[in-house]
């Protein structure tokens, strides 16, 4: 038996997970699409306007980044119970499966249902009432700008939700929160005291002056005449920001989360 | 089956078990019995692998329990005290996990099931705690795992159920089987539990089978108190004395009354069961 990994036990746990959660599942997708038709039902009782393509289009997206953030906390969040966490411990599969199976349901079955599930909404409410709704939300999204970064920024995000579900046991969504603002405040506390102390007389050069600089242009700043240091100043504080959002922060939730999974004690 | 080695664990500042040694056999129903606190329920979480040591060994069918492999979790089962089941059906809860252990007896499950009277279509959260209890001590004897770890499984069952379990228990155990049962209703589960383990503050005070018992201590009913008794407690119109066996002849134990001779005389004990 292999004891890292083994497909048909991954596959049968993630058939289990699944259909144990297809009831929140289902509850949390048809929430958002019932917002929806109940939007399109008080427009039509009350005479509104009608809402674009694109508007529903933001729903759509907004509706499914709630989704991802809000699924370890519905769907995981007796895990690291110490009572209800125990039946899911001494399920025969390893730590691995358990932890790629739960980031299945959570990354990709929600949140794809949630959309798939608004999309259908917005269709059929699109075709019954073209007036109240026009256009179809799909031709809209193959103009959306930035998906797939937007998407990876909500995975960020969701990650992070991921690791203070298995981080913390009581008030789980609230303590991540303010987690998530502490770190906030700490990278900006950072970054404060790079600009006033450490790097203080390079950022003094730049008062008095007017400059409009765009993040795509950022490498033109050294051709400026007089900033080529604080160009590398900006341009590492600009890559180090990167790297540690899109780099560390989901690395570090994701590795956190299978620690927590493998060393929790019940 | 199971080898503990001077094992030490504590939770935080609170110690627990101090160098503590343990050997449990295949072919046996073990009663771990002990006052509250003394670690019973640890116990069976470190030998599940819920727990890590902080040193010594725990060494479950050759696995290292903590790293809860998917071969070690497939041979064993563990029913918490208060187990709490997910919002499906018992019939789904039992079709969706059976297919991790390899030698599960769907059919078993539902004899167990008519046999405790639960309604497997019913979902857990619809069942009062006995029924659920039941239907999730079905479940594990139906795994057919070899090692069975039990936390209080007749709390909360009714009078026919204890009954029931009782029966399902023996017939579940084989030669190559080991269930633990951690219980404080030893009448409950009496002439089932055989050896006994008693825990005490940080140790093991006792693990030995009833034969063994019997030939060294023996439960008597007297209308007076015994002197020479080791124990003595007051029943109803009399006393219920444990003394030392000194017939050669076998008695029958009294497990409650045992427990309380071996908490109220540690060291007479250790001498008459030292080896």
């Amino acid at each position: 038996m292999n004891e890292i990994f083994n497909k048909n036990r991954f596959f049968k746990l993630v058939k289990k997970e699944f259909s144990e959660r297809t009831p929140v599942i289902i509850k949390i997708a048809a929430i958002f699409s019932l917002l929806l038709a109940g939007y399109w039902l008080s427009m039509l009782i009350f005479n509104g306007g009608p809402a674009s393509a694109n508007s529903r289009n933001s729903y759509l997206f907004l509706a499914t980044m709630i989704t991802m953030i809000i699924a370890p906390f519905n769907l995981y969040r007796n895990y690291n119970h110490p009572k209800k966490g125990i039946d899911y411990v001494i399920l025969p599969a390893s730590v691995t499966e358990k932890f790629l199976s739960m980031l299945t349901n959570t990354v990709i079955f929600l949140p794809l249902i949630t959309f798939g599930s608004i999309l259908i909404t917005d269709t059929i409410l699109a075709t019954i009432s073209p007036k109240m709704f026009p256009g179809y939300i799909f031709s809209a999204l193959v103009d959306y700008e930035k998906p797939f970064e937007n998407i990876f920024e909500a995975l960020i995000l969701q990650f992070g939700c991921i690791f203070g579900n298995f981080l913390f046991q009581k008030n789980k969504a609230l303590k991540t929160i303010l987690s998530g603002v502490g770190l906030y405040i700490a990278l900006a506390f950072i970054l404060v005291i790079m600009i006033t102390v450490v790097f203080k007389d390079d950022f003094q050069t730049m008062q008095n002056m007017k400059m409009t600089l765009k993040v795509e242009n950022l490498s033109d700043i050294d051709k400026i005449q007089g900033f080529e240091s604080i160009g590398t100043i900006l341009k590492g504080f600009y890559y180090s920001f990167m790297v540690i959002f899109y780099g560390i922060f989901p690395i570090a939730f994701l590795t956190g989360t299978f620690y927590k999974m493998k060393t929790q004690q019940y | 089956m199971v080898t503990i080695e001077n094992l030490h664990f504590s939770y935080s500042r609170h110690l627990v078990f101090k160098d503590v040694s343990l050997s449990l056999e295949a072919g046996k129903i073990y009663g771990l019995l002990g006052q509250n606190g003394v670690g019973k329920t640890t116990l069976l979480k470190i030998i599940c692998g819920l727990l890590k040591v902080n040193s010594g060994s725990c060494s479950v069918m050759n696995h290292e329990p903590s790293k809860r492999e998917p071969g070690f979790l497939s041979e064993l089962f563990y029913i918490p005290e208060d187990f709490v089941g997910p919002d499906i059906t018992i019939n789904n809860f039992a079709k969706l996990r059976g297919e991790f252990y390899p030698s599960y007896d769907a059919n078993k499950f539902s004899r167990l099931m008519t046999d405790f009277e639960v309604n497997g279509n019913y979902k857990f959260t619809k069942l009062s705690f006995g029924q659920q209890k039941k239907a999730i001590i079905a479940f594990a004897l139906a795994t057919n795992t070899r090692l069975v770890l039990m936390d209080e499984p007749s709390n909360g069952l009714d009078i026919p159920s204890k009954t029931q379990l009782r029966r399902v228990i023996s017939q579940a155990s084989t030669d190559e089987t080991c269930i633990v049962i951690s219980t404080h209703q030893v009448r409950d589960l009496e002439n089932l539990i055989d050896p006994i383990i008693i825990l005490d503050k940080n140790g093991v005070l006792l693990n030995e089978s009833i034969e063994n018992i019997s030939r060294n201590l023996c439960f008597e009913f007297s209308p007076v108190p015994v002197e020479e008794a080791i124990y003595s407690e007051p029943t109803l119109g009399g006393y219920i004395v444990a003394q030392r066996n000194t017939s050669g002849m076998e008695c029958k134990v009294n497990i409650e009354a045992l427990f309380n001779t071996v908490l109220s005389n540690k060291e007479v004990i250790k001498d008459i069961f030292k080896k």
